[in-house]
């Protein structure tokens, strides 16, 4: 019999700071990666934070590991590894020596920490650029060295406050694999990594939604905006006959309108543009800001029904 | 504990040897006292020594870049940020302290029991109040410890004046109670209550900036 996975992060009736209006539950399990997504840098740097521990929230509880140890003591630390946003390598150091002298700090002997200095080097693809003084590395091998160092004490619960580069996103993979509980953040949909189950979506001061990846794909394809222009230009009529189409708006060059499926539509202008004879001179499908999903998600919820985002998203269907 | 402390003064020694006020602030000083106190440049020179080398060692240091990526990081750790402040304060007490060592020998005489307390905790001073002035204003810390050092060259007499002149500690305590008007004991005691209280003030300091920097984002 396999063993449902640890609670390795809980949160229960927060608070982030005094502006927030609701309190909100939130649980991570071992093997899963939650993101914390919303277009306030702020908010999310400070509940990223606040759910590691470094900043006390407003009011709530939040606790880590296998034992619910509260976050702010220090014992948590052992459990927790956090990627604070802007990190770097300090000058005259080495992402070698960075490392070597973390590891010092964390209490590991010379032995231990040589090996595990080497390997998560090397696991980071940063092995190559050991030697390279921090100075001269760039911004995506700084944010290699900060994943690299939140990780180096094999904590059981990564958070990171900033988004990562996509070139760790095979890392995360793997973190998830082995049992270990992901908090990442992303500032918009393009840089939710693809490992991530549940999407905590927040707005300027409050946890709002947590939502699964195909409920975020679904909401998602309803408010995406395409740009269409054509040369000549297609009469409104045309391009009102398109299935499914809503929202057409006419722009300088063409039109704008929404579509339930972004794919059928691209494949449906581009047929009716070979229809009428026309050429496709631009389109361009933008994934909409995380403000038009909270809306979207507003109109959605039925009036008077409690938000509960410590219970996993409803199953469509 | 050893490979932290060691890690964090290479990190210092290659900050402050790449730095040229670090050169700057240790031997200018350290000269022209010399030459002002030429009857007794070997003691002056190990008391202005236990000065400068904390004074250049963290000015610069304590407010950079560096310090501040460093405590950001540290303060993730099961060890925090006091392993840091532990490391500087100890390589200023034993660099400060190494070097007045050099001149001290070459004085005639038994010196005072006194002088081999007061000039490390003079560094130890000197270089708490450059961490906990510097980060938060560059000026201020330049300030404060210009006004010790000018102190030194101050008439030696009684009270509060001579007791604050940091680099005139060692100096004056060599001098005995039958040369100087104020006991070597006054200026040991002295140094005890100074150096612990900018201890305090520049480890409050540290915590506070590990919180900060992270909740800055560092």
């Amino acid at each position: 019999m396999t063993e449902a996975p640890p609670v390795l992060l809980e949160a229960q009736g927060l608070r982030v700071s005094r502006d927030s209006e609701n309190e909100a539950d939130l649980a991570v399990l071992g093997g899963s990666a939650v993101v914390l997504a919303g277009d306030s840098r702020r908010f999310l740097a400070r509940l990223a934070a606040v759910l590691a521990g470094v900043e006390r929230p407003w009011c709530g509880r939040v606790t880590a590991g296998r034992l619910g140890i509260p976050v702010c003591e220090r014992r948590a630390r052992t459990a927790i590894g956090f990627l604070p946003a802007g990190a770097r390598c300090p000058r005259g150091a080495t992402p070698s020596s960075h490392l070597g002298l973390l590891s010092a700090a964390m209490g590991m002997g010379a032995k231990q920490s040589r090996e595990a200095v080497s390997e998560v080097l090397r696991w980071c693809f940063l092995y190559e650029v050991r030697r390279t003084p921090g100075e001269a590395l760039t911004e995506e091998q700084n944010a290699q060295l900060a994943f690299a160092a939140a990780l180096l004490h094999n904590p059981s619960l990564f958070i990171s406050q900033c988004p990562l580069p996509a070139v760790l996103y095979r890392q995360l993979d793997d973190l998830r694999a082995i049992g270990k509980a992901l908090v990442l953040t992303a500032d918009g949909l393009g840089s939710i990594p693809p490992c991530a189950d549940r999407v905590v979506l927040c707005s300027g001061s409050d946890i709002r939604r947590t939502v699964s990846r195909a409920d975020l794909a679904r909401l998602c394809s309803m408010a995406v905006d395409i740009r269409v222009s054509f040369c000549p230009a297609l009469p409104r009529s045309a391009v009102e006959e398109l299935p499914g189409l809503s929202n057409l708006v006419a722009t300088d060059d063409g039109y704008s309108f929404s579509h339930p499926s972004p794919a059928a539509a691209v494949a449906s202008v581009t047929a009716l543009a070979r229809a009428n004879g026309r050429a496709l001179t631009s389109m361009e499908v933008r994934a909409p800001a995380m403000s038009t999903l909270l809306r979207e998600l507003r109109e959605e919820q039925p009036p008077g029904r409690e938000q509960d985002l410590f219970q996993p998203p409803e199953q469509e269907g | 504990m050893t490979r932290l402390f060691t890690a964090i003064w290479r990190l210092m020694a290659v900050s402050a040897a790449s730095r040229l006020s670090f050169w700057a602030v240790l031997v200018i000083p350290s000269l022209f006292a010399m030459l002002h106190f030429r009857d007794d440049a070997p003691a002056a020179a190990a008391s202005w020594l236990a000065f400068a080398f904390p004074a250049a060692l963290c000015s610069g240091w304590s407010g950079g870049e560096t310090r501040r990526a460093l405590i950001s990081s540290l303060a993730l750790t099961r060890a925090g940020a006091g392993p840091l402040l532990g490391a500087e304060l100890t390589l200023s007490v034993l660099g400060g302290g190494l070097l007045s060592l050099v001149p001290l020998s070459m004085l005639p005489g038994t010196l005072p029991w006194q002088t081999w307390f007061v000039a490390p905790l003079s560094s130890l001073f000197v270089a708490a109040v450059a961490l906990w002035l510097e980060p938060r204003s560059r000026a201020l810390s330049g300030l404060v410890l210009g006004l010790l050092a000018a102190l030194a060259y101050a008439p030696s007499g009684r009270g509060l004046p001579a007791l604050l002149a940091v680099p005139g500690y060692t100096f004056r305590a060599f001098e005995g109670p039958a040369a100087g008007r104020i006991h070597p004991d006054a200026y040991f005691a002295m140094s005890v209550v100074l150096a612990a209280c900018a201890v305090f003030l520049s480890a409050t300091r540290t915590r506070a900036l590990g919180g900060l920097c992270l909740r800055r984002g560092a």
